[in-house]
């Protein structure tokens, strides 16, 4: 281990320390269905930190378990760089089957607003025809939300109008509306929206009611800070736990990572990226 | 078709020939072999009330809705996918009914392939289990094709199903083909092997015109046959500013800069002239888009993956 292992970082922004927590989530042995935006940072993270030998599946019809060559960041899920590093490639619904078959245990998915089912919409804001905002629609994220075991949920910006309340559209199913709903219209047992990871929080799901609650506090954020900013009345665990801040070596990576993207013309807010240039 | 009459021809003659205005159109693609020349030709000839359908529209849709030419698009994600930035002609279109007033069906990219599958296999409708509960599973009627849930009659359970696709004209821009049609696809194929079987007329567009000997000493990257095929178009580099594996890279500079240069209408109708209304054709495009450019997209030859066939 590397000296810096242990050593914490002491100036971060709250989309890192996301997109840590959310690498961290991927475990070496997982499948994992690899989405479009944030998701490809942080598996990409995850592949560089601790899961080697992760198996991914990207939904142009592509299986992969190594970095593409040269070891930059594919521009999108349809980048040619992948093809020639890849296991296998296919049509789509060759990548689609995979996790209808309930073979994907793991998948992350950036969305433009969650409620606290963990349904989400990525379609409108106004009615479906004549919408105030045209969001871009769903694409995979659809079945990814519907088959996949453990559904990560990325919300990069913690807010009211984000963690929202009531939406106008559900692009991709969560728990729909609580408890056994999910189930009654058909989804496999096993799967479901896991947590949904802000740059403020981890937040999971009860078992039985299916909501959403309050369990890790990234460092130096309060309750209240995640309460004032949760569109519904958030639901906190009888002992939240408070993490550590992340360690150098983690964050390294997670700037390197942020360096490639922005290198294939990811747009980053400022905000964001304030300590990518003091390296 | 008589065997004599040759289906090689121009863009303009392919799509002059071969689309109507209302057609269902498919557009072949996913990211890679996208057919940018095929649409910027139905937008000079001016068509009008096109279906379009592929499983992610990005700035192509984008482009047909600023021209007037689509006021109905089937996808599952219409968006500029670098940045990812707004597609603006699509926002226009949904927010203020410019230039006219679309619908977006929106689908779940498991379901339009699916709905192109249940076309290439020539059957009325395939389950799957993923849309119950979805605003898209909820559209009204007047949005189009929409799922619907039968009983199982096997197993008894309620299952959800997509109905076939059949587009009247189909485009696909792939690596080879020959004057026949035979067109082979390799690297990310996506929907376009079943979008483009599951069409009534076809045009094939290629980088390159091969012989069919060609095309026999690796059936298996063939994804059209030339006994469906209408009309093939020799058109290099007719998929910029997305990418052709083994031919050329994704113009990411262009599709970043398209997002700013298409914000208000005013920067539509200069890009709209620039770069397709103001050209003839791709030739004319190319000399706009510049030596440089080309020298920089063009890939980097990687040949690999010789197998023995052999019996």
């Amino acid at each position: 281990m590397g000296s810096n292992d242990r050593e914490f970082c002491t100036e971060y922004t709250g989309f890192e320390m996301m997109l840590v927590s959310a690498c961290r989530q991927i475990k070496n042995d997982d499948i994992v269905f690899n989405a479009f935006h944030w998701p490809f940072l942080a598996v990409h993270m995850a592949k560089l930190l601790h899961c080697p030998d992760l198996f991914s599946v990207l939904e142009v019809g592509l299986f992969q378990d190594e970095l593409a060559k040269p070891n930059k960041m594919p521009y999108s899920i349809s980048d040619p760089v992948l093809v020639p590093n890849s296991l296998f490639v296919g049509d789509s619904i060759d990548a689609l089957s995979i996790l209808q078959r309930g073979e994907i245990t793991v998948a992350l998915l950036s969305t433009s607003m969650v409620d606290k089912y963990g349904n989400c919409n990525t379609t409108v804001i106004g009615p479906y025809e004549k919408p105030i905002y045209r969001l871009p629609g769903g694409g995979g994220a659809t079945e990814i939300a519907g088959l996949t075991k453990r559904l990560i949920w990325l919300i990069d910006d913690h807010s009211k109008g984000r963690l929202a309340k009531k939406l106008d559209y559900i692009t991709d199913p969560g728990y729909l509306d609580g408890y056994d709903s999910r189930l009654k219209a058909g989804y496999p047992p096993d799967t479901g929206p896991d947590s949904i990871i802000t740059p403020f929080c981890i937040m999971r799901f009860d078992t039985i009611t299916k909501e959403a609650f309050l369990e890790v506090l990234h460092p130096n954020i309060t309750i209240e800070q995640v309460k004032e900013n949760t569109g519904w009345d958030l639901k906190i665990a009888e002992e939240v736990k408070q993490i550590d801040p992340p360690p150098i070596k983690e964050i390294e990576i997670c700037r390197k990572t942020m360096r490639d993207a922005i290198d294939q013309y990811f747009v980053l807010k400022a905000e964001w990226t304030t300590y990518l240039d003091k390296d | 078709m008589s065997k004599i009459t040759t289906k090689i021809m121009s863009m303009k003659e392919a799509i002059g020939k071969n689309v109507k205005n209302g057609d269902l159109i498919f557009l072949g693609g996913f990211g890679n072999g996208m057919t940018f020349s095929a649409a910027h030709e139905m937008i000079r000839q001016k068509k009008r009330d096109l279906k379009v359908s592929k499983c992610g529209g990005g700035i192509l849709f984008d482009q047909l809705i600023g021209a007037g030419v689509t006021n109905h698009i089937i996808t599952s994600h219409c968006w500029n996918g670098t940045g990812p930035q707004p597609a603006w002609n699509l926002k226009r279109a949904m927010e203020e009914e410019i230039p006219q007033k679309i619908i977006y069906n929106e689908q779940s990219l498991f379901m339009i392939n699916m709905s192109f599958f249940a076309g290439y296999m020539g059957i009325p409708f395939v389950p799957i289990r993923s849309i119950v509960g979805t605003g898209i599973f909820d559209h009204p009627k007047e949005v189009g094709l929409k799922a619907a849930t039968v009983e199982c009659p096997f197993t008894g359970e309620e299952i959800c199903v997509v109905p076939a696709m059949n587009p009247d004209v189909g485009v696909i821009q792939v690596q080879r083909a020959d004057s026949e049609g035979n067109a082979q696809m390799w690297g990310l194929i996506g929907d376009t092997k079943y979008g483009i079987n599951a069409c009534k007329k076809i045009i094939v567009a290629a980088e390159e015109i091969v012989d069919k000997k060609i095309i026999m000493e690796s059936p298996e990257r063939t994804i059209v046959g030339a006994h469906k095929v209408d009309a093939v178009v020799h058109e290099p580099w007719g998929a910029h500013p997305s990418s052709v594996q083994g031919f050329y890279y994704t113009d990411l500079e262009y599709r970043f800069n398209y997002a700013k240069e298409t914000k208000t209408i005013e920067d539509w109708e200069n890009w709209l002239e620039k770069w397709i209304t103001g050209v003839n054709d791709r030739q004319e495009y190319l000399k706009v888009l510049g030596e440089e450019k080309i020298k920089f997209l063009k890939a980097n030859s990687l040949i690999q993956g010789a197998v023995d066939y052999g019996f």
